[in-house]
């Protein structure tokens, strides 16, 4: 066999992207977030408070994250237990943990979808890291759901104070149990469902009996948002919230699971064994607002930022395979040189492009019509300085504020009387369409970006292989992909012929 | 191959992986975690008469057996599939080269197409002799083989060229001349460990050119074209798999008051990877049926293999979907069938230069 010496069936001269060694330069905020930019021109406040967001979070995550994401993962597969604590304890520092509390609660005031970019920017180098700490926002997502003023305000304060030390405090959603996966995250499942947990009412409070599994930061949580029922023949009208700290009597962790991918966020089986859990940390529900309502309105908001963790994945799937082409040769030719493989590029960059404005438009429906538009529509404080903020009597006014049963009553008569079902609906369907586009062009990415680098693209080193292990799970968590579908019939086809 | 020699094999086969799951499949899956590799797995297998196959002359050109125990094998282990039949293929070389069975694994470089095996090693003519210099990476068995299999094709002076590698050989100088360097981590057949080989300014040995010239081209090219088929029946194994744990889960998981596979979309879901499952064990049964001993398999031979190399992937990947979270957890194995699944989607070569090169035959 001999090589033909007629080149150009199978290379097309094209000119490289740049010079040998040249790097490409991060994307400006205006370039990347193109339509909050013209939303900002269009008079909306805040595009010079989220391109700021935006600088620090790539200082974080190139100084950070980028070199070590390899590392790390390595070290989780050889010991379990690993976990990198001086990168969280970095995270501090950026305020990742409390940035999107309002100012009154005493977070950072950034607005939720800066939160979500974040989150979006970090997953372009680990999206198990994003993971850990997004779900501790899923756990804050919950309780805030409930409106329970005085508890939001507990975790606000537990969190920010601190993580001002240099201490983070994560946290968990005990929501899942080994015979009640997706169907028990539908209310109108729970009948259906094998869910087993149950807290008992006693005197002071209740006592919880419990076996979850697949919690994320299960085995790191400082404090375990618990779902759980106190009538097993009512499901849905005796849903519970219980607030459970780590270090309660009866709390343990009985594995954690050899997971596939996103191995630095652990997924555990936590074990609530007789656990008491007092009434002041005991979240309960308005009965005329459902736990299905509660669901509704929290999952429109984490399954758009699952969408923003699967278009980092998609982003970072490009990058890789970009990096590699512009090193590698392919039968003697630089790769960059072959006119199908730039095509190929172009393809990975557009799938990240696409997915990049489904989440985005997903937020910003949520944060105009969702459960998320009460957090931003608090602006309290926002631009107050930080010392006034500490002042001891403003402290106390704005703890009284949270305390009082009064704000509970009106926050819950804003959330779910003002708010009604057919909006949250929206902004659930939206958080459905986010998740599953957005995890399935992740995934065609990292699928593709594999397909390109060819046998070195199974090579750990050159980073492609971890980003397709992470991203399957994003087509699992927060419901199946296909369950997430079956929602959207319900959350939006069917509304289509409700008068 | 009759009915009876095929279920016989199959049962044989089946038997023996359930018997060793514990011993052996489980400690080679393992191996990325904890690198030693079962040292008495080659004699096991070679008891079994599954490795030299190919080399036996009563049964080197039972193409189906090969392919039939990579089957078998690719439901309990991928990478013990691809071990066998590399072994297997490296046994046919040295039969056309009139040489004894390997007593020990053999490298052979199976995650390349011969069109790009060129541009890995440059060689030059030094002193009336082959000199050669360069990095071939991800070649399966390196780390554990006694012996290498190079095919060194357009080189100047001496074209297609195959050479045999003693590493037990005290004129190979393995240290500083064939360099071998275990990749530690890779997305699948993680229990079958590959390696990167340097060679520096290594001076080929006359004893080591097994096979020149035009018949040298003929039988590997031939080679590498029939394991078009043992892939694919990797691949089929890989499949059957997948679908056989999915619908045993489906039948047995309760979720929304009814086992899953009572829902609609679940029996979709189901149904789809029984007819993909379906369809690809029949695409290399039939190949086979047509294929002959001497011969290439032809270009809608070689689409098919193809297309099952692009698609499987995919297919495994809703083989998870259906296990919902535990089919991300190592525990249940269908995480692994779904990474042994991508790397599979590149054993004989990268998938575009292998489009690119059936086509251009076509057009040429």
């Amino acid at each position: 066999m001999s090589q033909s010496k007629n080149q150009s069936i199978f290379v097309e001269e094209c000119p490289p992207f740049a010079k040998a060694g040249v790097l490409p330069k991060e994307w400006s905020f205006e370039e990347r977030y193109p339509e909050l930019a013209y939303l900002a021109k269009k008079g909306v406040s805040g595009y010079t408070e989220m391109e700021h967001y935006y600088n620090r979070i790539i200082e974080f995550t190139e100084g950070y994250i980028a070199p070590r994401a390899l590392e790390i993962d390595l070290k989780v597969m050889k010991d379990p237990s690993y976990v990198p604590w001086d990168i969280l304890e970095k995270a501090c520092e950026y305020q990742l943990f409390s940035g999107f509390f309002p100012r009154i609660t005493g977070g950072g005031g950034m607005p939720f979808i800066s939160y979500v970019i974040n989150l979006e920017v970090i997953a372009t180098h680990c999206v198990g890291l994003a993971n850990l700490i997004g779900v501790s926002g899923l756990a804050i997502s919950c309780v805030v759901a409930t409106m329970n003023t005085r508890l939001i305000k507990y975790i606000a304060d537990l969190i920010s104070e601190n993580e001002r030390k240099g201490k983070p405090i994560l946290l968990s959603t005990c929501l899942t149990e080994s015979g009640a996966g997706s169907d028990a995250e539908d209310s109108e499942e729970f009948e259906k469902a094998n869910l087993k947990t149950f807290a008992k009412k006693v005197k002071g409070g209740y006592v919880l009996n419990s076996n979850k599994v697949f919690i994320s930061n299960g085995s790191l949580a400082d404090l375990h948002v618990v779902f759980a029922f106190s009538d097993r023949t009512h499901l849905a009208e005796s849903s519970l919230i219980l607030l459970v700290p780590n270090h309660s009597k009866g709390v343990s962790c009985a594995r954690n699971e050899k997971k596939m991918g996103q191995r630095i966020c652990p997924a555990s089986e936590m074990i609530f064994e007789d656990v008491f859990v007092p009434d002041d940390m005991v979240v309960c529900l308005d009965r005329k607002a459902s736990t299905g309502i509660l669901l509704a309105n929290v999952l429109g908001a984490t399954r758009s930022g699952v969408g923003g963790f699967a278009t980092g994945v998609a982003e970072g799937a490009y990058r890789t395979a970009l990096a590699y082409v512009r090193k590698s040769q392919m039968l003697g030719i630089p790769m960059e040189q072959h006119q199908w493989v730039q095509l190929e590029l172009a393809e990975l960059c557009r799938r990240a492009q696409m997915s990049r404005a489904i989440y985005l438009n997903a937020i910003t429906a949520v944060c105009y019509k969702g459960l998320l538009s009460l957090i931003d529509s608090l602006t309290l404080g926002k631009d107050a300085p930080e010392w006034l903020m500490k002042m001891p009597p403003v402290k106390s006014l704005s703890q009284a504020f949270f305390d009082a049963p009064a704000m509970t009553k009106f926050a819950n008569w804003l959330g779910f009387q003002k708010m009604p079902e057919s909006e949250r609906n929206i902004a659930t369907a939206y958080g459905d369409v986010a998740k599953v586009s957005c995890s399935d062009l992740a995934f065609q990415n990292c699928q593709q970006a594999i397909s390109l680098m060819g046998k070195e693209g199974c090579r750990h080193a050159n980073g492609a292989e971890k980003l397709l292990r992470d991203v399957k799970l994003l087509q699992i968590y927060e419901g199946t992909n296909q369950i997430n579908m079956l929602d959207y019939v319900k959350k939006r086809l069917q509304q289509q012929f409700i008068n | 191959m009759d009915q009876e020699t095929q279920s016989i094999l199959r049962e044989t086969l089946e038997d023996w992986c359930n018997a060793h799951k514990e011993q052996w499949l489980k400690e080679l899956e393992a191996y990325q975690k904890n690198p030693t590799f079962p040292e008495a797995l080659f004699n096991e297998l070679q008891k079994l008469g599954i490795l030299d196959i190919l080399h036996t002359p009563e049964t080197s050109r039972a193409l189906d057996l090969v392919a039939e125990t990579a089957y078998t094998l690719a439901r309990y282990s991928p990478s013990l599939a691809l071990l066998v039949v590399q072994q297997n293929m490296a046994g046919s070389l040295l039969a056309s080269a009139g040489l004894d069975a390997p007593d020990g694994w053999v490298a052979l470089p199976l995650f390349d197409h011969p069109q790009e095996w060129q541009h890995y090693l440059k060689a030059q003519k030094t002193n009336n002799n082959l000199c050669y210099s360069g990095q071939w990476t991800f070649i399966p068995a390196l780390p554990i083989a006694k012996k290498l299999m190079l095919p060194l094709f357009h080189t100047p002076e001496e074209p297609n060229l195959l050479i045999f590698v003693d590493y037990a050989d005290a004129h190979v100088k393995y240290d500083s001349e064939y360099q071998r360097k275990p990749v530690e981590h890779t997305l699948g057949l993680r229990g079958c460990p590959v390696g990167d080989l340097t060679l520096n300014h290594v001076d080929v040995l006359e004893k080591q050119k097994i096979m020149t010239g035009a018949r040298c081209t003929q039988v590997v090219t031939t080679l590498w074209s029939q394991a078009e088929v043992y892939m694919l029946a990797i691949r089929s194994g890989i499949l059957q798999s997948s679908y056989a744990h999915a619908q045993k889960y489906a039948a047995q998981r309760y979720q929304g008051g009814k086992i899953i596979q009572e829902h609609t979309v679940m029996k979709k879901m189901l149904s789809e990877l029984y007819r993909d499952n379906a369809s690809l064990y029949e695409s290399w049964r039939g190949i086979l049926m047509s294929l002959k001993p001497e011969n290439s398999i032809n270009d809608g031979q070689m689409g098919l293999a193809l297309s099952s190399a692009e698609k499987l992937s995919g297919q495994t990947s809703n083989g998870i979907q259906i296990f919902g979270g535990n089919g991300y957890m190592e525990d249940y194995e269908q995480e692994r069938r779904f990474r042994d699944a991508k790397q599979c989607e590149f054993l004989l070569g990268h998938p575009q230069i292998k489009s690119i090169s059936l086509w251009q035959k076509n057009a040429a």
